[in-house]
């Protein structure tokens, strides 16, 4: 250690020098003040030793001049003095001294106290050290968590969120959130929704929310159904997540074709299906465990449908918003949130009025949960695929040339949805990407008018009774379970053609068939429910072949196509 | 014959100085002496304050080589002009410069 030692006293200094050099420490000696001043200037000692009656500046103005000037978080000053009043003595702290030695120099108590005021010393360079590592730890962690919050915002991101149909609110607890929103187009008009909730906050719940994003927009853009889609969620979601973690869900699709809601609710709140002609509300409870508990063997979705028209609005929210306590530690609740929404079912931002509402309850309290409210209305038809395209990058043909062909019986028309993997196989051919949502819609019409009326027989004048909706949708998951006899045949043949390419869609079912001119002649009521005038509109042609148990559309495409 | 020195003082000295005694002695020997001079020349009516700070001087280097008496006498003669009440009687001269060589002859002797 580098030490000063400042005294007039010349045999003083020298002993006091040769004591500290003993010791292994190195010393700098002034006579006086004023080269006290310099020499610490000059040399920049960690301790020194000050004689208080010294020529020039005396002890007491070194010291203060040392403190003011010193960078050191602490300087170590020990003054040398014969002066024994106490007066005195405690004139060398006020000065800014940490210590005193009486003369005459005692080699044992010089040792002793220069070897605790290194202790100090080192203590303090340690703490100033670590604090330095803590700082830039701090700063590369956040600029850490800012990457990463760009990479987590480009795959969870909000989709279609923004619609003017949805409003919604979402708190952040921390740089990541627990609470997971999003939204997509489905490919045949109408949106898909999902509110999910992690359990926990920050980077733990934030990455589960990667692959359940990853997944909800990729099966979604690919047509696949809710239950498929879910499954696979469970099943990546039981794979990655630690134990103890897991994923509250609602999610639903509003299809503005059949003016249908298909919701599933996981281990969340209930949400609030309302209806704003008839003044009400419809719980709609969880009816599942949430995602990544069950393996993927036990793991079974099954989605509810419900009536969604222009009067409808569904309103989810996250545990959060109803635990959320007021001053006196009482929640929010389920009561207060359903008695709310009842008294404020025709409002236009139901979401901000709940919001406020909530604020102005909790008063004070800190926020203790993600607080997430999603609130859905009817949706506007559309079947653009603008935003799709961007995804390919070189053009090739692909199946241009093609027939697939698929039979599905008994069972398997239950299990398995053959729409997403016609859609995948029949789009390997880039140049019909800009038709993904009419090709996906009228292949989805085909096959499900062959399976619900033709296979199941079901009739879509059920769902014109007041809770026909729910009866039909019934009736054909009862249907669908029970299926050990029957068919569906389906036959997607892509050729190509001087200006583009044609696509032939043959589907014949197992069921009894149907009088198309009579229904035709009956007019929209009844043909409507088999999607005809919106087949019509997308195909060049549609024939009703057979006893109407096979029908064949064809739809033409052509190079210069552009998505509207 | 008694020693008007504190050899345990002096001991700790050779110990902690080596080799170096002899030139600590000597910066004590010029030190003290130029002190002692200048001590004998001031006015005791107008320079009690001047004759505080050089006895204080004198007593804290003597003492650290040991010379007792001397440092002794000095000590009370700056405990008195820093209260401004030294007097001619004891502000001997004649007695400190006897205790002075007398301490000098002694360390020369058992130490040079």
């Amino acid at each position: 250690m580098k030490i000063l030692i400042a005294d007039d006293n010349n045999t003083e200094r020298l002993i006091l020098s040769r004591v500290l050099e003993n010791i292994g420490h190195q010393v700098v000696q002034a006579e006086d003040g004023t080269s006290a001043i310099s020499q610490f200037e000059k040399h920049g000692p960690e301790l020194v030793f000050l004689d208080v009656l010294m020529p020039g500046y005396d002890g007491y103005e070194v010291a203060e001049i040392i403190v003011k000037e010193s960078s050191r978080p602490w300087f170590p000053i020990i003054f040398l003095t014969s002066l024994t009043e106490a007066s005195d003595l405690a004139k060398c702290i006020d000065a800014g001294g940490d210590d005193f030695v009486s003369k005459p120099i005692n080699k044992i108590i010089i040792k002793a106290k220069v070897e605790a005021f290194e202790r100090i010393i080192n203590l303090y360079s340690t703490v100033a050290e670590q604090r330095e590592k803590i700082q830039f730890h701090n700063e590369h962690l956040i600029q850490e968590q800012e990457a990463a919050k760009k990479i987590f915002n480009n795959i969870a991101h909000r989709g279609c969120l923004t619609s003017s149909n949805i409003n919604y609110h979402l708190s952040p607890m921390s740089i990541f959130n627990g609470d997971l929103m999003l939204a997509a187009d489905l490919p045949m008009g109408g949106m898909r929704l999902m509110l999910a909730d992690f359990t926990g906050h920050g980077l733990p719940a934030a990455i589960g929310a990667l692959p359940a994003s990853e997944i909800f927009y990729g099966m979604t853009t690919k047509g696949f159904a809710i239950p498929d889609m879910m499954v696979e969620m469970n099943a990546r979601l039981y794979n990655v997540l630690p134990r103890g973690i897991f994923c509250c869900v609602i999610v639903f699709d509003i299809d503005s074709l059949d003016n249908r809601l298909t919701i599933w609710n996981a281990g969340a709140p209930d949400s609030y299906l309302i209806d704003q002609e008839n003044n009400s509300v419809e719980l709609i409870h969880s009816a599942h465990l949430p995602l990544g508990i069950q393996s993927p063997k036990k793991f079974e979705v099954k989605s509810q449908a419900y009536e969604f028209t222009k009067n409808h609005k569904i309103i989810a929210v996250t545990d959060g918003i109803i635990e959320a306590d007021n001053v006196d530690g009482e929640m929010f609740g389920e009561k207060r949130m359903f008695d709310y929404i009842k008294a404020n079912t025709t409002e236009n931002n139901i979401c901000d009025k709940l919001i406020s509402e909530l604020a102005n309850y909790c008063g004070t309290t800190e926020q203790a949960d993600d607080v997430s409210l999603l609130e859905v209305a009817f949706p506007l038809h559309k079947t653009n695929d603008a935003v799709v395209v961007e995804e390919t990058s070189a053009t090739h043909s692909g199946t241009s040339d093609s027939v697939i062909t698929l039979k599905l019986r008994g069972k398997s028309l239950g299990n398995f949805d053959p729409i997403p993997m016609f859609l995948q196989t029949i789009l390997t051919c880039n140049e019909l990407l800009p038709h993904r949502a009419r090709i996906f819609t009228v292949l989805s019409e085909l096959y499900n008018n062959a399976l619900d009326h033709g296979v199941l027989g079901l009739s879509s004048a059920t769902k014109n009774d007041s809770d026909g909706f729910a009866k039909y949708y019934q009736q054909r998951a009862e249907g669908l379970n029970n299926l050990d006899v029957g068919f569906v045949n389906v036959s997607v043949d892509h050729r190509p053609t001087a200006e583009g390419g044609e696509i032939v869609f043959d589907i014949t079912d197992s069921g009894a068939g149907f009088d198309v001119s009579k229904i035709l002649n009956e007019g929209s009521k009844s043909y409507s429910g088999r999607g005809l005038p919106l087949l019509l509109s997308l195909c060049d042609s549609v024939d009703y072949l057979q006893n109407g148990n096979r029908v064949q559309a064809i739809y033409r495409w052509r190079h210069d196509d552009v998505p509207d | 014959m008694g020693s008007c020195l504190d050899l345990e003082v002096l001991e700790e000295l050779v110990d902690i100085m080596g080799d170096d005694m002899e030139m600590l002695l000597n910066a004590y020997f010029s030190d003290s002496k130029t002190k002692l001079e200048e001590l004998m020349q001031m006015d005791i009516q107008t320079e009690q304050e001047k004759i505080f700070r050089m006895a204080h001087a004198l007593k804290g280097s003597s003492r650290n080589v040991g010379v007792v008496g001397f440092s002794n006498v000095c000590e009370n003669i700056e405990k008195l002009a820093r209260a401004n009440n030294l007097t001619e009687r004891e502000f001997d001269l004649e007695n400190l410069t006897q205790l002075y060589n007398q301490a000098i002859e002694e360390l020369k002797q058992r130490y040079l």
